[in-house]
């Protein structure tokens, strides 16, 4: 026999990773859809169709990102039902991928703040007045300090379903 | 070996494997009792592996790699930036000596600086590269884009040699040795100049940077995006077309690696192997590239007033013969003289820009924003890559097949190709409204 959850941990992982999953199925659905406003649309125009604070105006392949993330997670609901313990494996590599993409916003952040320094002058103040705001903001960062709970549950049910864990 | 491959209905190595996996089966399912218990290996490959959503995840992450080495490293472009551009300002004025001067500061700083300013994202491309490497992912990535691999024409070992490809063309073509096939081979090798190697990485920041602001990113992404549909596309239409290609394609088998936590000090060991390729490339071949570059661009010393008016230049005269057959694509003198010395290496598409527009280091944007808009810098990008490849990938191709037929057509057919997109991308940006 192999080692079961026991069936709260694995409803709560169910529910908690769709919620998570359906939350970056939305703002990646954003993230598209203003990115084909500015993209074809309207080209050359640099305001959002959806004006949400921290939400990109044209990153494309963002959004597909965020919704790829989503998509892995929302698997998680197959978790519901007994004996699909192994399908946390969804819940732990969205995690993953949530992980890598906020640590990855977190850096763009930290690199544009230097760059503005290093620059100095009129970019540097327009930075300051407004500019990192929009950078912190970016929704798949937050996403991923919310997710960091899923993280760690479906990192310990893997080890238990592998027979590492207690 | 035919007739093997005939009465086994198909390849012996893979119906050997195929059996030797059956007999292994049996005997752990007569040893062992119980299920077999599962690793996290397993587990991740439930979704790496996953039919519908491994390719998104390695698009997904692929797309990561690359805003991680285009914005994050940014900050330390900007410095070397910085440092290249006191130093030509410093030498232009302590040198009393004119033709010194211009050496030193447009042809040296100028043209030294605007390569080495790449030398953070191709090290952050390969730190990053070695992360999905090291930890066993990559290997899942061949396997996953075997499947559409195979049904779009390329055999499934082509995925590593491809992979490759992204660092530079040359191991990508040389790692074709692998596929036993010759005609699977060479299909191969012909559609490996496609993938984007990391010379054409700056050039792709330097236009990208200039003309995309900020879409930047994302124009360097749809570069790497390009360079693969074009190489299934090529491929699939060589073996309808050619006959040599067409029958039956070798076996794709694997072993896929248990998943690992990759360690500091060996990711940063495999980003230095590669990323110093790049450094040594500069310190030879585009030395010896961007001198002969300045020379051009400076010369005839009098009738450029020492180096200030370049449009009367060598180069100014070859770009200037050569323009007409780039015209349709919204490329001038300067862009067609800077493709022309790409072929040699084609980092040095960005050096050539740096001499030619005789700017700083800082203004090379903004110099570059002056003569292509949007659409005409991505054709440019996009012709950048798929054009020519470089004289050294040239002499592999040719090594690699043996044959001189082969190699021009690799030569011909991407430079057609290159002309081709870039025109389609030009008409397309037009028909939609961009300038």
């Amino acid at each position: 026999m192999r080692p079961a959850l026991d069936p709260r941990t694995r409803r709560a992982l169910a529910i908690y990773g769709s919620v998570m999953g359906l939350a970056y199925v939305m703002v990646g659905l954003l993230e598209v859809v203003n990115a084909f406003y500015t993209w074809f649309l309207r080209p050359g125009v640099e305001e959002a169709l959806i004006a949400l604070p921290g939400l990109p105006a044209g990153d494309l392949f963002g959004g597909f990102s965020s919704l790829v993330v989503g998509l892995v997670l929302l698997q998680a609901v197959r978790l519901w039902r007994p004996g699909r313990d192994e399908d946390v494996a969804f819940v732990l590599v969205g995690s993953l991928l949530a992980a890598a993409f906020g640590v990855l916003y977190i850096l763009v952040f930290v690199a544009n703040g230097v760059s503005v320094l290093l620059a100095g002058g009129e970019e540097l103040a327009e930075w300051l007045a407004g500019g990192w705001l929009a950078d912190v903001l970016r929704p798949e960062i937050w996403l991923f300090v919310l997710v960091l709970p899923a993280a760690i549950a479906s990192w310990r049910a893997a080890r238990i379903i592998v027979g590492e864990g207690a | 070996m035919s007739r093997l491959r005939a009465e086994l209905g198909e390849e012996p190595e893979a119906y050997f494997v195929e059996k030797r996996y059956e007999l292994i089966k049996q005997i752990v399912s007569r040893v062992l009792k119980g299920r077999r218990r599962l690793t996290l290996s397993d587990l991740l490959d439930r979704v790496f592996l996953h039919r519908g959503l491994g390719i998104p995840i390695f698009l997904a992450l692929w797309w990561a790699l690359f805003r991680f080495t285009f914005d994050v490293s940014a900050p330390l472009s900007d410095a070397i930036d910085m440092f290249f551009g006191w130093l030509g300002d410093t030498a232009r004025d302590g040198i009393p000596n004119p033709w010194l001067a211009s050496f030193v500061a447009d042809g040296i700083c100028a043209g030294f600086g605007s390569v080495l300013v790449f030398i953070p994202p191709i090290f952050f491309l390969f730190f990053g590269l070695a992360i999905l490497e090291d930890s066993g992912y990559l290997a899942r990535a061949a396997f996953v884009m075997d499947r559409a691999l195979y049904k779009l024409g390329l055999h499934g070992r082509s995925f590593i040699p491809m992979l490759l490809g992204f660092g530079c063309n040359i191991p990508g073509v040389m790692a074709c040795r692998t596929i036993e096939r010759e005609e699977d081979r060479i299909l191969t090798i012909l559609v490996n100049p496609l993938m984007s190697c990391s010379a054409r990485l700056p050039v792709y920041v330097l236009i990208g940077g200039a003309v995309l602001g900020a879409y930047a990113a994302a124009g360097v992404y749809s570069m790497y995006i390009l360079g693969i549909a074009l190489a299934v596309c090529m491929a699939l239409l060589f073996r309808r077309v050619i006959p040599y290609f067409k029958g039956r394609r070798s076996m794709f088998i694997m072993e896929l690696p248990v998943y690992t936590r990759p360690t500091l000090r060996s990711l940063l060991r495999h980003m230095y192997e590669r990323g110093v390729l790049f450094l040594k490339k500069a310190g030879t071949i585009i030395f010896s590239v961007m001198v002969i570059v300045w020379f051009l661009a400076t010369h005839p010393w009098s009738a450029t007033a020492g180096g200030e008016l370049v449009e009367n230049s060598y180069v100014a005269m070859l770009g200037r013969a050569l323009e007409p057959l780039v015209r349709p694509l919204g490329f001038d003198w300067r862009a067609v003289a800077a493709l022309f010395f790409g072929f040699l290496a084609k980092e040095i598409v960005v050096e050539t820009f740096g001499i030619l527009l005789g700017v700083e280091e800082e203004a090379l944007t903004s110099a570059i924003a002056q003569i292509f808009t949007p659409v005409t810098g991505l054709a440019f990008m996009a012709f950048t890559l798929i054009y020519i490849p470089c004289v050294a990938t040239i002499g592999v191709i040719y090594r690699e097949t043996n044959s001189v037929k082969w190699t021009v057509f690799a030569v011909v057919y991407s430079l057609l190709l290159a002309y081709a997109v870039a025109f389609v991308i030009v008409s397309v940006g037009h028909a939609l409204g961009y300038p």
